[in-house]
């Protein structure tokens, strides 16, 4: 992953994965993998483009933060609906 | 049928939907006549994996909608955060066109009932293992049943996948027809095997299978369509390495549509170089299925059976190490894609696994 352009591209082509991974993590007992993507993509997501992708992601991220107690990425996850 | 579609009655969507059993060749049926008809939708066309059978998520229609408005050139930020909006919006962008809409593997008629346009210049075809008989009823759907093929047509498969042996031993051809079910998945399992044996007489598969049959029975009173074919699925995997047959069964755990060969290294707890290798010898097997360049997809019916096999032969533990291994790949490329696109934020970003 040493260029933009091979980055952009493995996050664009797997723009809907993360979103699915993400949902899975959530309901399949990785919960802390869910916030961790989440918040590792917030920039990719937030820039506007992404965002039903967007929506998908932060809420069930927001719903493993809150599975785990993890407030600091409950909080993270909440920033997106403000 | 099909040469109905797009020549309804004026007024009306045009929907056909293509029903039958599980890997008797909708998706293959659909997408053969969308090529042919390509001319009669100067607009385009638009297509969709629903997923509706799949053991994981099917897709949401709210999700198929997205994909469909950045396909009519939509940016992401533009496409509205509810469903109905998002139909609606698709509605409004399909007046005056004149497309071919494929809706592949359908779980109900609720599912894509949203993402029907209400222009009758568009054509859809939905496949889908459901009758579908509420949009028949109520949204005049044209339904073909796709049974599976009659004996001739089950052995000209063979014929063309397997070449001269199948004239030569015409008894043992229609008998592996029949133990195929004569449904085109099995089929292509059982002939790529043959294939792989040249020497073989086709009596002696056959007897093979029989056997196998047999021995299956005793395990899976069920003695039906299915038990068969999951005779022909566990004939072709008894063939496989233990490596390639530990990937099998793994791979049935992916949560996605499709895998590229990083993933299933991840996955399958391998190099690169050698999980590309195992999807090879896989997709030749028609154990799995190339879907677009370098990636590859697994019809539900033989996920179903990865997901038996590793439920059984596979530890609680090692399926949790594999999707963990799997889940830590994406986080860690994630991260890395990041690191180049947004330096400056890396010391934010959680620590990589």
């Amino acid at each position: 992953m040493d260029t933009r352009a091979e980055a952009l591209a493995w996050l664009d082509a797997e723009r809907a994965s993360p979103a699915a991974a993400v949902a899975h993590m959530t309901d399949n007992g990785w919960p802390g993998h869910a916030t961790r993507l989440a918040a590792t993509l917030r920039s990719y997501l937030d820039r506007g483009d992404q965002q039903p992708e967007a929506i998908t992601t932060y809420s069930c991220a927001l719903r493993a933060a809150r599975r785990t107690g993890d407030r600091a990425a409950e909080a993270a996850a909440c920033t997106i609906w403000a | 049928m099909l040469d109905q579609a797009g020549a309804g009655a004026p007024g009306t969507v045009v929907i056909s939907a293509v029903s039958g059993t599980a890997g008797v060749g909708k998706t293959a049926l659909a997408v053969h006549w969308a090529h042919q008809v390509v001319d009669r939708f100067p607009d385009g066309q638009l297509y969709v994996n629903l997923r509706g059978y799949d053991l994981g998520q099917p897709m949401p229609a709210a999700d198929a909608l997205t994909g469909f408005l950045r396909s009519l050139g939509v940016p992401g930020r533009d496409i509205p955060p509810e469903e109905d909006e998002r139909a609606a919006r698709f509605r409004s962008l399909l007046a005056g066109r004149r497309m071919l809409i494929v809706l592949d593997n359908a779980g109900s008629a609720d599912q894509i009932r949203p993402l029907l346009p209400g222009t009758p210049a568009c054509t859809v075809m939905v496949t889908s293992r459901d009758a579908l008989a509420g949009l028949v009823a109520r949204d005049g759907a044209i339904r073909l049943d796709l049974d599976v093929l009659p004996l001739e047509e089950a052995v000209a498969v063979l014929r063309t996948l397997i070449g001269a042996r199948v004239d030569d031993e015409p008894a043992a051809a229609a008998e592996l027809a029949g133990q195929c079910c004569r449904l085109p998945l099995a089929l292509r399992v059982a002939a790529e095997l043959a294939v792989s044996r040249p020497a073989m007489p086709l009596a002696v598969l056959v007897g093979e299978l029989a056997d196998l049959r047999t021995r299956l029975d005793l395990l899976d009173a069920g003695g039906d369509r299915r038990t068969e074919v999951r005779t022909v699925f566990s004939w072709s995997y008894r063939h496989l390495d233990a490596d390639d047959a530990q990937a099998f069964r793994l791979l049935g755990l992916h949560p996605g549509p499709d895998v590229e060969p990083y993933a299933a290294a991840a996955l399958t707890g391998t190099t690169a170089p050698q999980a590309r290798r195992a999807l090879d010898v896989l997709a030749r097997a028609h154990l799995l299925s190339p879907a677009t360049p370098g990636r590859y997809g697994m019809h539900d019916l033989l996920r179903g059976y990865a997901c038996e096999l590793t439920a059984t032969l596979d530890a609680g533990q090692e399926q949790h190490a594999a999707l963990t291994r799997l889940f830590d790949y994406y986080l860690h490329t994630a991260a890395a894609a990041m690191d180049t696109l947004f330096p400056a934020e890396r010391r934010h970003r959680p620590p990589s696994p």
